[in-house]
């Protein structure tokens, strides 16, 4: 993980429109996320969040505007080094166990053997995770820690994590939390999406608020509580709700 | 590359389906050449015996269809296998251009193809002897031809039924293909006997339909192309030119597929 010294944004969205058949998904939506930042998404189910996500890396043809990683316009195998993405909802291979498959992401992203076995110890140990299982025997909770492990293999400089929290028992959540800002303060860069807004106030430094496609409102998280008081009641002001 | 190679090689040893049907094959190849074994025949009064260089003909016979087999399974299941439903999308953030993909596939039935023909040859010396081996009894260099005459064709067939498996789905894509095998017969029926009509003109719908039925890979004379090997050890160079072209063209349909991922397809199998 490199500090970048410029103020590039890391990622930004200009414009993004993004059409499922008839539906329209996401609406001209613009946002940017600097180096450092923590960016957290939120927004009611069905407001853009994941498709925002899959539009930053690459995995839907995007109707009008342009997405920009790293300053490149395309998302290529190279630009996915620097970014570890745990998605809501996935599974690793069955056939494999935790090991192999931390292993297995980790000589794709080419790192050093000997830090590469550390590293992947260092995840085993700090997911909780069974190094011997293969992931077909895994319960759910123990696949969601896998695939969060597995976003920080290689040391990233963008994080992008959709919903990281569901399936994780209040341990682990606290664990995250605490990983996150460490992270963060190293120089990593880290999209956030959740629809638990008191969460976004402890773990990211700005907030993208969605609602039907369209961002309601960009705003830093200390401004956003001098404005509204907490997280909480600027989604009820912009998106509505009690 | 090589990476990916590995993980995909380990995936195909741990399915159980591989072991299955490198099992039946080696079975097929002992019966078949248990019975072949000194097998006499008796042709309008000329009395022969099948010895290990008639053998060979048939083991490579009997082979195609566990190949066929291999090249099935792994097309259908395996090649797509990280591709689909929700190991879709983490297969598509891994820092590996999509192109080695359909590479890798490639190579790992290869392989898996290689492997059933040192099946046959171990069935076959099971059976005849190590003796049977000697360069001037057993064809070598026909045996390394027919090897990769098969592969690029069976290579073909796996990446068709890939591309459909991840497009329609692994149970769609069985009916698919026996259904397309069906109108292949009658169109290729159709196709022999508007021949005439299409070399007067192409641009006739006659004319159209046969060139089009010419155009497609040539699975029709596959065995009868692996006959003329056998007998001239050539092969008619327009198809082994149409297998290429298809190998090339589904190699670059198939990676066009992944650059998407498509993680709304359910999880089958």
């Amino acid at each position: 993980m490199t500090n970048n010294p410029t103020t590039c944004p890391v990622v930004e969205l200009k414009d993004i429109t993004v059409n499922y058949g008839f539906y329209r998904a996401i609406d001209s939506v613009s946002f940017n996320l600097l180096p450092g930042m923590a960016l957290g998404l939120i927004g009611a189910n069905g407001a853009g969040k994941t498709t925002s996500i899959r539009a930053i890396l690459g995995m839907l043809k995007i109707r009008k505007g342009q997405v920009t990683l790293f300053g490149e316009s395309r998302c290529t195998s190279k630009t996915f080094h620097r970014i570890g993405f745990a998605p809501e909802e996935a599974t690793p291979p069955e056939y494999l166990n935790a090991r192999e498959y931390l292993t297995f992401l980790s000589k794709l992203k080419k790192q050093d053997i000997s830090e590469m076995k550390r590293q992947v110890e260092d995840f085993l140990t700090w997911f909780d995770l069974d190094p011997n299982k293969p992931v077909r025997k895994y319960s759910k909770g123990m696949r969601r820690r896998l695939v969060l492990a597995q976003a920080f293999v290689g040391r990233p400089e963008l994080i992008i994590l959709d919903e990281p929290l569901n399936g994780l028992d209040p341990l682990m959540i606290q664990k995250l939390r605490t990983k996150l800002v460490e992270y963060r303060q190293k120089g990593a860069s880290i999209i956030y999406s959740s629809h638990i807004l008191s969460e976004l106030e402890t773990t990211c430094s700005d907030v993208v608020m969605m609602h039907k496609g369209k961002v309601v409102l960009r705003e830093s998280i200390p401004n956003l509580i001098q404005k509204y008081g907490s997280v909480e009641k600027a989604f009820s002001s912009n998106v509505g709700g009690n | 590359m090589l990476v990916l190679l590995q993980e995909n090689c380990r995936y195909v040893f741990r399915s159980k389906m591989i072991y299955l049907i490198l099992v039946f094959s080696s079975l097929v190849h002992l019966a078949g050449m248990k019975f072949l074994n000194h097998l006499t025949l008796s042709i309008q009064g000329v009395v022969s015996i099948i010895g290990p260089k008639e053998a060979v003909y048939t083991a490579l016979f009997l082979q195609v269809f566990s190949s066929l087999s291999i090249a099935s399974v792994y097309g259908i299941w395996m090649a797509p296998y990280a591709h689909r439903g929700e190991k879709s999308i983490l297969t598509h953030v891994l820092p590996v251009p999509k192109i080695q993909f359909p590479i890798c596939y490639i190579i790992c039935c290869g392989l898996l193809l290689l492997i059933n023909f040192i099946v046959m040859i171990v069935t076959f010396v099971s059976v005849f002897g190590f003796s049977s081996l000697n360069p001037e009894l057993f064809p070598w260099i026909f045996i390394l031809k027919t090897f990769l005459f098969q592969w690029l064709c069976l290579e073909v067939l796996m990446l068709g039924l890939a591309l459909s498996s991840l497009m329609f789905g692994q149970v769609a894509t069985f009916f698919i293909s026996g259904s397309l095998l069906f109108v292949l017969q009658i169109v290729g029926t159709f196709a022999r006997f508007f021949k005439e009509a299409a070399e007067e003109s192409y641009f006739s719908a006659k004319g159209i339909l046969v060139w089009l039925y010419l155009k497609l890979p040539p699975f029709g004379s596959f065995v009868f192309d692996l006959k003329e090997l056998m007998s001239s050890g050539r092969i008619p160079f327009e198809n082994l030119i149409l297998w290429v072209v298809w190998l090339v063209l589904f190699s670059l349909l198939f990676w066009a597929k992944v650059r998407y991922p498509n993680p709304a397809r359910s999880t089958e199998a």
